[in-house]
């Protein structure tokens, strides 16, 4: 029972984590994004986007906004963990 | 019914996305003229599911390629009509090879339906591109690095190659690309949007007979 409470403020720390973490990735995506040429646009799923397009999706957190940001969380983790550097042994 | 000769491309073209991918897939339609094999081109609004199994199952076609919009389940024509569907009419599928130029299809299309082979994107298929080149998407630059690699899966797969080789060659002309355009040699562009090459390249998927060819 004693541990209870430190299981919850631990959780809750996580949680709290969690979400910073969440918001840093989507600030680092933001920036990213930004970076990128204004006359630009992309095809995404079934739409076009602009650049600010992409951006304004990201902060609000739609459906393609979280698409972008899944995407390149795996970039970047694919990058630091040396998986895209495996098919150039092929 | 399955004919070696035959092959089926779907190309709507009633968005821009969808229009960059209809002027891309004539590089691969030139391909198909020049080997001989009898195409099923249903360029446009002849991109419907009406169509598509009409001429599937009066042709046979052993090669079907898609371009459009899509979803875990589907595969879309013109007007995002839904042309393909898991459980409704993925049977149209059933003993060829087929590629999937569209977001998601292969995430559970492609694992579940009984295609001999399916290659396609588990995930949306992303491209740049600049929208000064609407009227003209093949002399777009940035855009070709990223459609290009996919019009080899269709070109190879036509001269009779395995799925394997066309999957692989794809594939390393992606990192190819990508590497080029990280590099001194890539453009400013091409730089800041090489990230993206990256989710076509881990997204782009294998399902059914490898060594499945025409």
């Amino acid at each position: 029972m004693k541990s209870q409470p430190k299981v919850k403020i631990l959780s809750s720390e996580i949680s709290n984590t969690n979400n910073e973490l969440k918001e840093q990735l989507r600030d680092l995506v933001i920036a990213r994004l930004s970076a990128i040429p204004k006359n630009l646009q992309i095809a995404v799923g079934a739409s076009q986007y602009t650049i600010e397009e992409l951006v304004k999706s990201v902060e609000r957190g739609d459906e393609v906004g979280n698409k972008l940001v899944a995407m390149q969380v795996q970039y970047l983790k694919d990058l630091a963990s040396g998986e895209m550097y495996k098919g150039l042994d092929d | 019914m399955i004919n070696n000769n035959t092959v089926l491309i779907t190309r709507p073209d009633d968005d821009s996305t969808l229009n960059f991918l209809y002027f891309w897939t004539e590089k691969v339609v030139e391909v198909a003229q020049k080997r001989g094999y009898k195409l099923l081109d249903l360029k446009g609004n002849k991109s419907s599911r009406k169509n598509l199994e009409s001429y599937i199952n009066k042709n046979g076609p052993s090669l079907v390629l898609f371009n459009g919009h899509g979803t875990k389940n589907s595969i879309c024509g013109y007007n995002n009509e839904p042309i393909i569907e898991l459980s409704v009419n993925d049977y149209f599928l059933s003993g060829r090879i087929v590629y999937a130029r569209s977001c998601a299809s292969a995430a559970e299309l492609g694992i579940k339906c009984n295609a001999r082979v399916f290659i396609g994107y588990d995930w949306d298929f992303v491209f740049y591109y600049d929208p000064r080149n609407i009227s003209h998407p093949t002399k777009d630059k940035l855009a070709e690095r990223f459609l290009g690699p996919s019009n080899l899966i269709g070109t190879t797969l036509l001269k009779g190659k395995t799925a394997n080789e066309a999957n692989n060659r794809s594939k390393s002309l992606m990192l190819k690309n990508y590497f080029e355009m990280v590099s001194s040699k890539g453009s400013y562009e091409e730089q800041k949007v090489a990230s993206f090459l990256w989710g076509n390249i881990s997204g782009q998927r294998i399902y059914g007979d490898p060594e499945a060819h025409v």
